[in-house]
């Protein structure tokens, strides 16, 4: 098999070396024409608010809090409003003014922006620019815009649960009002049961129905706006919670900064023609192994079967100067030259047999 | 004044033998260095001295069959100027020498098949006194009638009445059913194996249809792309 794979190698030797020359000169010079880039980092250590109760939490509970924002954040960045919303306060805002601003605004937070989550706590956000002031600005206003995102979001949704409880309860007392006015007017139609209500108390109920079922009304009323004022209490505390455990939440661990030197060209100058020669090389090897397997031809003495008789083993017959591939003509033409046959023009190229 | 043999040796001493002076023909060197020697130890591989008739075979078409019946029909030619040599094209569907030759295709192998012209007149001669073509004649679109016909096996038989060496130049094995009869016309058949070319798992198949009339194989073109001393290395 080696002997089949040299010969593969040494026949199509320049089609098979060209991937593994071509691909990484090529991977080069797109790397060395590209401009250096800036990278501006921060690390953001979040976590999930465990003072909620999380059957009322947006986040996915089988999901470290990193990978959660990191999902929402992502998310955020395929809306136009919130990358318009950081493109306006940056230098990225001339880019606005000009026609299929939202698309390229895309396209250059998709290749530039990156947010990975280190653990279950750290997130890492990166964005790179030719200009290292404004990877920091860029990066500097995301953050702050994904952290207001999540804060309006969180107060909007504990408005929403505040006005709810409020007009519940608001409701709730006014039945409770509404209930123990017809109980006084029960009581101020009727002395004997006022009388029999000093005497004997709430027992009173077991003798008048109506009384009983006022005392109900009112009893019921009273349980209703209990309840709303719980769970308007319970909203009040998420919210300045929610609000308050924000900063707990997103607190911003690595401030953004960015190196003074582009280092990640380096890296870009080092590491990707590498992948490349590598993928060459790879390329490389399937043409190899390709021609190897698809030529089903005798190639030497060796594929002939052992009990054959070797008679005699012919050199190529070319005459000198001809050309390398010339065709079997020529080749005829010059043995038969004793015979009489016109000798091939030197040089001549392959005719038609 | 002239001078015979005789005169120059008084009538004292026998003539044993007389070297003969070349023909211009049989003084030309070959033009590819190498190739007389390698067609010279091929036909003494076998016993070419008795006189027969050979077969050149090869399993598909592009593997030097009528290259390797030309240069041994040429060396035997060359080195036996005793011995009568004709070259018979019989591939009627690839038909080259009267091309190579600069000859007029006709009268050929096909017009005599076709009773129209008697063997004799359709050999062509060459450079060499001792070598004669057949070549394949005009195009015909019956020549697997033609090379069945009863008529082929007797001009072979007429050639070998009047050659000592009859080489026929057969079509490709596996293309075409005809060369297993034209192998059996003959004594003996070299096989031609050309690398690069010759598919290695249609050679067996090639060689079973000619039923063990063959006498062995010839490689032909047999060269590596592998550098020599990446072989050498390889060998060690």
């Amino acid at each position: 098999m080696i002997e089949r794979l040299l010969e593969a190698f040494f026949r199509h030797a320049l089609l098979i070396v060209l991937p593994a020359v071509v691909i990484p000169l090529d991977v080069s010079i797109a790397v060395l024409a590209t401009p250096a880039q800036y990278e501006a980092q921060a690390g953001m250590w979040v976590e999930n608010a465990t003072y909620l109760n999380y059957s009322t939490d947006d986040l996915n509970r089988y999901l470290p809090p990193a990978q959660n924002q990191r999902n929402r954040l992502l998310e955020l960045m395929q809306t136009r409003s919130f990358l318009a919303d950081i493109a306006t306060k940056t230098q990225l805002a001339s880019i606005l003014v000009k026609p299929g601003a939202d698309d390229e605004l895309k396209q250059i937070f998709a290749r530039d922006f990156e947010a990975a989550a280190s653990g279950d706590h750290l997130l890492t956000l990166r964005f790179r620019a030719e200009d290292r002031a404004l990877s920091i600005d860029v990066l500097n206003t995301l953050v702050a815009a994904f952290k207001a995102r999540a804060a309006a979001d969180r107060y909007g949704q504990a408005q929403v649960a505040i006005t709810f409880y409020t007009s519940r309860l608001t409701d709730a007392e006014a039945q409770l009002a509404s209930a123990r006015d017809s109980l006084a007017k029960l009581l101020t139609a009727n002395p004997t049961l006022a009388a029999t209500l000093a005497r004997i108390g709430l027992d009173a109920a077991r003798i008048d129905p109506k009384f009983a079922e006022a005392q109900r009304a009112v009893d019921a009323a009273q349980r209703d706006a209990d309840s709303a004022r719980a769970s308007l209490d319970k909203a009040e505390l998420d919210v300045s919670a929610g609000v308050e455990g924000l900063a707990f939440g997103f607190r911003i661990v690595d401030p953004v900064q960015a190196s003074a030197t582009s280092s990640r060209q380096l890296k870009k100058i080092v590491v990707y023609p590498l992948a490349a020669l590598l993928a060459g090389i790879v390329l490389s090897a399937c043409l190899l192994l390709l021609f190897a397997l698809s030529d089903h031809s005798v190639r030497s003495l060796a594929d002939l079967s052992a009990d054959t008789l070797i008679l005699g083993v012919l050199p190529h017959l070319r005459p000198e100067g001809v050309a390398r591939r010339a065709g079997p003509a020529v080749a005829r033409r010059a043995v038969g030259y004793v015979a009489g046959s016109v000798l091939p023009m030197r040089g001549e190229q392959r005719e038609a047999s | 004044m002239s001078q015979t043999l005789a005169d120059l040796s008084g009538g004292r001493h026998a003539i044993i033998a007389e070297i003969r002076r070349k023909s211009p023909a049989e003084r030309r060197t070959w033009p590819i260095p190498g190739a007389d020697e390698s067609f010279r130890s091929l036909y003494t591989s076998f016993d070419i001295t008795s006189g027969t008739t050979l077969a050149v075979c090869s399993s598909v078409s592009g593997e030097g069959k009528t290259t390797v019946s030309l240069g041994l029909a040429l060396a035997i030619a060359q080195d036996l100027p005793d011995r009568r040599v004709v070259l018979v094209e019989t591939d009627l569907w690839r038909s080259v020498l009267a091309k190579d030759f600069g000859l007029q295709p006709d009268p050929g192998l096909v017009e005599c098949l076709l009773d129209r012209q008697p063997v004799s007149a359709a050999l062509r001669s060459t450079a060499l006194d001792n070598l004669s073509f057949l070549v394949a004649g005009t195009e015909t679109a019956s020549a697997q009638r033609l090379l069945r016909s009863a008529r082929m096996p007797q001009i072979v038989e007429e050639l070998r009445r009047t050659h000592d060496v009859v080489i026929l130049d057969t079509p490709a094995l596996l293309a075409h059913s005809e060369t297993a009869l034209i192998a059996r016309m003959a004594e003996e058949a070299i096989f031609i194996v050309r690398t690069g070319v010759t598919p290695a798992n249609e050679l067996t198949a090639a060689l079973g249809r000619l039923q063990g009339r063959v006498k062995g194989i010839v490689v032909n073109d047999a060269r590596s792309a592998v550098p020599s001393v990446v072989r050498r290395l390889l060998r060690r």
